[in-house]
C-alpha cells in the first residue's frame, strides 16, 4: 500500500527543476527590471511628494493616508486588480504599476519625518545664511534627512524585490516562476530556489543602499561614491543596458534544440499546418496557463503545436484565472485551456446545473457572444470535482458511489468528508449534500496538498479530489460514482482570443488536440510530473504521441 | 554702517505677550551694541527681526536709511552677518564649506571663496591646513564657534549679528573668545549687535549697553554711564541688581577663599 511518505521523497526531484534551471537568466533578468524600474518610480514619486508634503503640514494626512490605505491591500490582491484595471493588460506594465505604489510608503513616509526632524536650528541658520528655500532644501535639508531617505528606500527595496515574485500571476516574468511552479508542481528544490534566489537580490540591493546610508551618515563622499557606483551599475545591468544574459547562459540553444516541439526538430511542420506559404501573420503568439501542473504540461502541449506550425509562441504560465480570462478577452493571452464548469460559474456567474453538453455549448456561444472569445472545443479530458476514498476502505464498506456513502452512514459508521476551504462554500457542495442527504457528515477543511495522505492515513474516510490529479493513482484511491449528476461538468476546452481565432493557420494547428486526451492520459501525466519527478518536456511529449497526425 | 530701529514690535499671537514691544534703538557705524537681559526678554526675537528671520508686527528697521522691508530678504541676510547660539554649524558640511556657505551662495569665484576661508580661518586662530577639511563633529565647542564667528564675517558684512555667541562655552574658552571677539572688530570695524545675558561680557564688549527687560529697553549707555546708574525706581532697581552680580560673585568668592586657605 503506497503511503505519504513512499511518495513525497520522489517528489522532491531534480530533474524537473533543472529543466527550468535554462530560464533563470529571462526571470532573472526579468525580476530585476521590474524591481528596479518600479523602485525608481517609485522613489522619483513619493521624493517630492514627500518634500510637499513636509513643506505643506495639511498635504501631510491625506498623502501618507492613501498610501498607507494601498499597502493595506495584499500585494497579491493590488497585483491582480491592475489587470481589469488597465483593460486586460498582462505583464511587466500592471505589475510595475502595482509595485511602484507599493515602493511609495516607506520612501514617502521617511521623506517626510527625514525632512521634519532635521533640526529647526540648522534650518534657521540656512536661511540666515542667505538661502532661499530651495536652497535650504536641496543643502541643508535633503543631505541631512538623506540617511532616513534611504533607510526608507532600502525597506521599500527589500518589500519590492519580495513583491516581486508575486507578479508571476498577472504574467510578468520573475523569479516568482519558480516558487508557484514550485509549489503546485510539490517541487521544494524549486519553491527554495525561487526564495533564495530572491533574498540574494535583496539582500544585495540593501547592501549597497546601506552603504549609500552610511555615507550619508558619515559624510563621506568616498563611500558614497562606492555605493552610487555600485547602484548604478546593478540599476543598469537590470534595466538591460548591460547585456548579462549571454555571459550567464552561453547554452541557450541547446535547451531549445532539445525540446520534440521546437519549429527546427519537426521537419513535419508545413504538413500539419497545412499551409507552407508564408503567412500575413508574423505576431509571436502568447499561451496562457494557470498555476498548475496541468496547465503547464497543456500550455506546452500547445506551444508545441504552434511551433511546429511555424509560429514563434511566448508562454505565460501560473496566470490568476480571472486574470488569464481578461488577458484572453483582450487578446494579451491568444490560446489557453479552461474548464466548462469554472466558465459557467467563475466568468458567467451562473449556479443553475446543467448538463455536459448543454454546458458545453452555452459556454461556447455566451463566451463568443459577449466577450468574442472563441472555444475551438474539448480537449476529451476533464478536470472536476470528485470524491475520493481509499480503495480497500470502500471497498470493505462495499462503497462504489457517493450515494453508498449515504446508506453507509445511515447503517451507523460515521464518515468524516475533508475538502480543500474552497469546496466547502461552492454550490456543488450543497447540492451533492442535499442530493445525497448527506447532512449527517463531518466535515474538515485542509490544504489539498494534504488531503490524499490523509484519506490513506485514515485521518478523513473521504476527500474532494480533481479528477485529473495524479495522486488518485499513485494513493491508489477510488472515484466515487456519481449517479444524479450533481457535480457539474468541468471539461478542458480550447479558448481563443478573437484575433488569435481569426487566423485559420491557427485553428489548424491546434485542432487535432480536440478530443485526444482522456482523463487518464491527463491523470497519468500529472503524476508523471507531480510524483514521479519527470520533466514538464517528458510529459508532454507522451500526451503528444497520442494526437493524430 | 549706521542701524535705526524704530517702534519695533513683536506679537507671536495676536492676543499673546509682546515679545519685543516698542523698541527705539540706534546704532552707530563701527559701535558695538549690547543687549542684555534674562532669558525670554526679547533679546533674540529683536535680533532676528533686524535680519528677518522674525517678521515684526509692528515697526521698521533702517540700515543706513534704507527700510530693510524694501529689500529682498534673501540679500539682506546675505549681506548681514550672523552668529547662532551654539554655533549651529551645518553638520554634514566641512568647516571649509561651512565659512565659504554665503561667499558661494553669493556667486563668488570658488578660488576667492577658498582664499577668504583660509583668511578667516587663520584670523580666529584655526589654521586652514589642519582644520579646513574636518567636519564640525570633529571640534571643541570653542572651535565651533569660531568657524561660527568666520561663517558670519565670510562675505564681508558690515552688520553682525550675535545672540549669546559664547554663552555655552566654558568660562576660559569663553574669555579668550571675547578678547578675540574685541580685537576683530577693532581689527574689522563692523557694526556689532550681539546679545548675552552676562552683564560682565557686555561690560567688557560693548560700547553701549541696552537693558531689556519683558521686550523692552529699561537702560541704555556706554558702561560707564551704566555703572553710575542709581535705585530710583523699579526699572533701575533691576538695572543696578545685574550691575552687581560681578562684584556680588567676586565677593562671594573672596569670603570662600580664607576657608578653602585654611584647610
Amino acid at each position: 500500500m503506497p503511503s505519504a511518505s513512499q511518495v513525497s521523497p520522489q517528489a522532491y526531484t531534480v530533474s524537473n527543476f533543472t529543466e527550468r534551471l535554462a530560464e533563470l537568466p529571462d526571470l532573472l533578468a526579468g525580476h530585476m527590471r521590474l524591481s528596479a524600474s518600479a523602485l525608481i518610480l517609485g522613489v522619483g514619486l513619493s521624493l517630492p511628494l514627500g518634500i510637499f508634503a513636509a513643506r505643506w503640514p495639511r498635504l501631510r494626512t491625506p498623502v501618507l493616508g492613501a498610501t498607507a490605505l494601498i499597502q493595506t491591500i495584499p500585494s497579491l490582491a493590488l497585483l491582480a486588480f491592475m489587470v481589469p484595471l488597465l483593460g486586460g493588460r498582462i505583464g511587466f506594465v500592471p505589475a510595475l504599476i502595482a509595485l511602484t505604489l507599493y515602493a511609495m510608503l516607506p520612501v514617502l513616509h521617511n521623506t517626510v519625518t527625514g525632512l521634519a526632524g532635521v533640526d529647526a536650528d540648522l534650518t534657521e541658520a540656512a536661511r540666515g545664511v542667505g538661502m532661499t528655500p530651495r536652497q535650504s532644501l536641496w543643502r541643508v535639508e535633503l543631505p541631512l534627512a538623506a540617511p532616513v531617505i534611504l533607510a526608507g528606500i532600502r525597506t521599500a527595496s527589500v518589500w519590492v524585490i519580495g513583491t516581486a515574485t508575486l507578479a508571476t500571476p498577472v504574467g510578468a516574468e520573475s523569479l516568482g516562476n519558480y516558487i508557484f511552479m514550485g509549489l503546485q508542481t510539490r517541487n521544494g528544490l524549486a519553491v527554495a530556489f525561487g526564495c533564495v534566489a530572491a533574498s540574494l537580490l535583496a539582500v544585495f540591493f540593501d547592501l549597497l543602499i546601506r552603504l549609500l546610508e552610511r555615507a550619508a551618515r558619515l559624510g563621506s563622499p568616498k563611500l558614497g561614491a562606492l555605493g552610487a557606483t555600485g547602484l548604478a551599475l546593478l540599476v543598469a545591468i537590470c534595466l538591460g543596458w548591460i547585456p548579462f544574459q549571454g555571459v550567464l547562459s552561453p547554452e541557450r540553444g541547446d535547451e531549445l534544440e532539445s525540446s520534440e516541439f521546437s519549429s527546427s526538430a519537426l521537419p513535419s511542420s508545413s504538413e500539419t499546418s497545412g499551409d507552407s506559404s508564408v503567412s500575413a501573420f508574423t505576431r509571436t503568439l502568447t499561451v496562457g496557463s494557470k498555476g498548475f501542473t496541468e496547465q503547464y504540461i497543456l500550455a506546452d502541449l500547445i506551444q508545441g503545436q504552434l511551433n511546429a506550425a511555424g509560429f514563434e509562441v511566448d508562454n505565460l504560465p501560473n496566470m490568476g484565472s480571472t486574470i488569464l480570462f481578461d488577458a484572453l478577452s483582450a487578446g494579451t493571452v491568444d490560446v489557453c485551456v479552461d474548464y466548462t464548469g469554472t466558465v459557467w460559474a467563475t466568468i458567467l456567474g451562473r449556479t443553475e446545473p446543467v448538463a455536459r453538453i448543454p454546458m458545453q455549448i452555452e459556454v461556447a456561444s455566451e463566451l463568443l457572444g459577449s466577450f468574442g472569445i472563441v472555444q475551438l472545443g474539448p480537449l476529451g479530458f476533464e478536470n472536476a470535482y470528485a470524491f475520493a476514498m481509499d480503495g480497500e476502505r470502500a471497498s470493505e464498506l462495499g462503497i462504489t458511489s457517493i450515494q453508498d456513502l449515504a446508506r453507509v452512514a445511515s447503517a451507523g459508521t460515521e464518515l468524516t468528508i475533508g475538502g480543500d476551504s474552497e469546496f466547502f462554500g461552492r454550490p456543488e457542495w450543497l447540492r451533492v449534500r442535499s442530493t445525497y442527504g448527506l447532512e449527517s457528515f463531518n466535515t474538515k477543511v485542509m490544504d489539498s496538498t494534504f488531503l490524499y495522505g490523509a484519506a490513506v492515513d485514515g485521518q478523513v474516510d473521504v476527500i474532494t479530489a480533481y479528477t485529473t490529479d495524479g495522486r488518485i493513482d499513485a494513493f491508489e484511491l477510488l472515484l466515487l460514482d456519481d449517479p444524479a449528476q450533481a457535480l457539474p461538468p468541468y471539461d478542458a476546452i480550447l479558448l481563443l482570443s478573437p484575433q488569435a481565432a481569426g487566423e485559420p493557420r491557427i485553428l489548424n494547428a491546434l485542432r487535432p488536440l480536440l478530443n485526444s486526451i482522456s482523463n487518464e492520459a491527463m491523470r497519468a501525466a500529472n503524476r508523471a510530473v507531480d510524483l514521479d519527478g519527470a520533466t514538464l518536456t517528458s510529459a508532454t511529449e507522451i500526451l503528444g504521441e497520442r494526437i493524430p497526425r | 554702517m549706521a542701524l535705526t530701529i524704530e517702534g519695533l514690535t513683536k506679537r507671536y499671537t495676536n492676543e499673546g505677550p509682546f515679545a519685543v514691544n516698542g523698541i527705539d534703538l540706534e546704532v552707530g557705524t563701527g559701535e558695538v551694541l549690547i543687549l542684555v537681559g534674562e532669558s525670554g526678554c526679547g533679546k533674540t526675537t529683536l535680533l532676528k527681526m533686524i535680519n528677518r528671520l522674525v517678521a515684526p508686527s509692528a515697526g521698521r528697521v533702517l540700515m543706513d536709511g534704507i527700510d530693510t522691508t524694501s529689500l529682498d530678504p534673501v540679500s539682506l541676510r546675505r549681506s548681514i552677518g550672523f552668529v547662532f547660539q551654539d554655533a549651529a554649524l551645518f553638520p554634514h558640511m566641512t568647516v571649509a564649506a561651512n565659512v565659504g556657505v554665503t561667499p558661494t551662495l553669493l556667486g563668488w569665484p570658488s578660488q576667492e571663496v577658498a582664499d577668504r576661508t583660509t583668511e578667516l580661518l587663520q584670523l580666529v586662530g584655526l589654521p586652514s591646513a589642519t582644520f579646513a577639511q574636518r567636519y564640525p563633529r570633529e571640534l571643541s565647542g570653542g572651535q565651533r564657534q569660531r568657524v561660527g564667528l568666520s561663517r558670519a564675517l565670510a562675505a564681508s558684512p558690515s552688520l553682525l549679528l550675535l545672540d549669546e555667541p559664547f554663552s555655552a562655552l566654558d568660562p576660559l574658552t569663553r574669555d579668550r573668545l571675547q578678547l578675540e571677539f574685541k580685537s576683530l572688530q577693532e581689527a574689522l570695524g563692523f557694526t556689532a549687535v550681539f546679545s548675552t545675558h552676562d552683564i560682565a561680557e557686555a561690560l567688557l564688549l560693548a560700547h553701549r549697553i541696552a537693558v531689556m527687560r519683558e521686550g523692552a529697553i529699561v537702560a541704555m549707555g556706554t558702561p560707564h554711564e551704566l555703572l553710575q546708574t542709581e535705585s530710583v525706581d523699579d526699572d533701575s532697581a533691576y538695572v543696578v541688581g545685574l550691575l552687581a552680580t560681578p562684584i556680588r560673585n567676586a565677593e562671594r568668592l573672596t569670603s570662600l577663599s580664607p576657608g578653602v586657605h585654611g584647610e
